[in-house]
């Protein structure tokens, strides 16, 4: 699989370093050059330091030819836009953002974006634990 | 008609006020705290404090009953998303926002929002227009550019100087609409002369533009 991630944070780094020791291509982008540190000497694949908000970077990161777009930037509105121009542009199958909100879960899970809500994630998680 | 309006800077301030003089109901969605207060204490605007992308906020606004959107924060990422949700959400008919940066235009547009306003190339458009000296300026473009109305001044060396407008021969689909001569505004007849100086007022599809402007100045 050929995957880009957009935004190296603790997540965007461990996700693109388990991928890339596989057999998979993975690129990764982010504006702050010291968040693309996160990858540390284990990671296998690529790393573009440039806006991944600005179409021109994905275009030279390969998106006409990318399975997948994971999008992981703590602005959920920018993740969401980022997301929906890669299907609608450059005919990504396979997007995947990280949103907080659960409101905006409904609505753009009608545009064919594949949602990890944070906010669920924990909720469920702490149900788990004070019930169990 | 009751029109929302996400952001509430300088555009929209301004906006705000011409619309409540042609007596449109306005509402104010402003997620700067200080800005807020000084809308609602020196405008009889209503002000929401809140995120423009919230749902709740939206809903608060009560955009389902609003017959227009008007997204103008300053992140193009949270314009295009306040239009969307106005649209799928509240099923607002018309949605408008600002555009920042001139790059996200297609973005815009795909992702479903009617009428993107990319100030910034307006604006440098305007400026570059002036800065030129140009003989050729466009007032107006209709239908996405398809269709400007367009102002030319006639110098001296124009080949239409001193001729009939019946002489002259325009390019298929342009018309000459008026002729500004010092403070008179000419109708232009088969019989009127024009002369060094015109202004001309004419309109144009995109694709005859430049014939036109060649047919009236001689060069380009």
């Amino acid at each position: 699989m050929y995957i880009i991630i957009v935004g190296c944070s603790e997540i965007g780094s461990r996700l693109a370093k388990s991928f890339s020791s596989g057999r998979d291509n993975v690129v990764v982008i982010d504006k702050s050059r010291r968040a693309l540190k996160n990858l540390g000497p284990g990671f296998n694949g690529r790393a573009v330091n440039a806006d991944g908000g600005d179409l021109g970077v994905l275009k030279e990161a390969g998106i006409e030819s990318a399975d997948v777009l994971v999008v992981l930037t703590p602005n959920e509105n920018l993740n969401l836009v980022i997301a929906q121009a890669a299907k609608k542009i450059y005919n990504v199958k396979k997007t995947v953002v990280q949103i907080h909100n659960p409101q905006k879960e409904e609505v753009f899970k009608k545009k064919g974006i594949i949602m990890v809500n944070r906010t669920n994630l924990f909720l469920d998680e702490f149900k788990q634990c004070i019930l169990s | 008609m009751y029109i929302v309006i996400a952001g509430a800077g300088d555009i929209g301030f301004f906006l705000a006020q011409k619309l409540l003089a042609d007596k449109h109901q306005v509402c104010f969605i402003e997620k700067r705290r200080d800005r807020a207060d000084f809308i609602a204490q020196t405008t009889p605007i209503t002000v929401l404090y809140g995120d423009g992308t919230d749902l709740n906020v939206l809903k608060d606004a009560r955009l389902d009953k609003a017959d227009t959107f008007v997204a103008l924060t300053s992140a193009d990422e949270d314009n295009i998303i306040a239009c969307q949700l106005a649209k799928d959400v509240f099923k607002v008919k018309r949605t408008v926002a600002k555009v920042k940066n001139p790059v996200n235009i297609k973005i815009f547009s795909s992702l479903g929002v009617d009428i993107p306003i990319d100030s910034t190339s307006i604006i440098a458009r305007i400026v570059e227009e002036e800065a030129s000296f140009t003989d050729v300026m466009t007032l107006l473009s209709l239908r996405k550019g398809k269709l400007s109305i367009v102002r030319i001044d006639l110098p001296e060396g124009s080949p239409v100087v001193n001729r009939k407008v019946k002489d002259i021969k325009l390019p298929e689909d342009t018309v000459l609409v008026s002729i500004l001569r010092g403070e008179a505004f000419l109708v232009p007849r088969g019989d009127t002369v024009l002369l060094f100086g015109d202004e001309v007022i004419a309109v144009a599809n995109i694709e005859q533009e430049k014939e036109l402007t060649r047919a009236l100045l001689g060069k380009l």
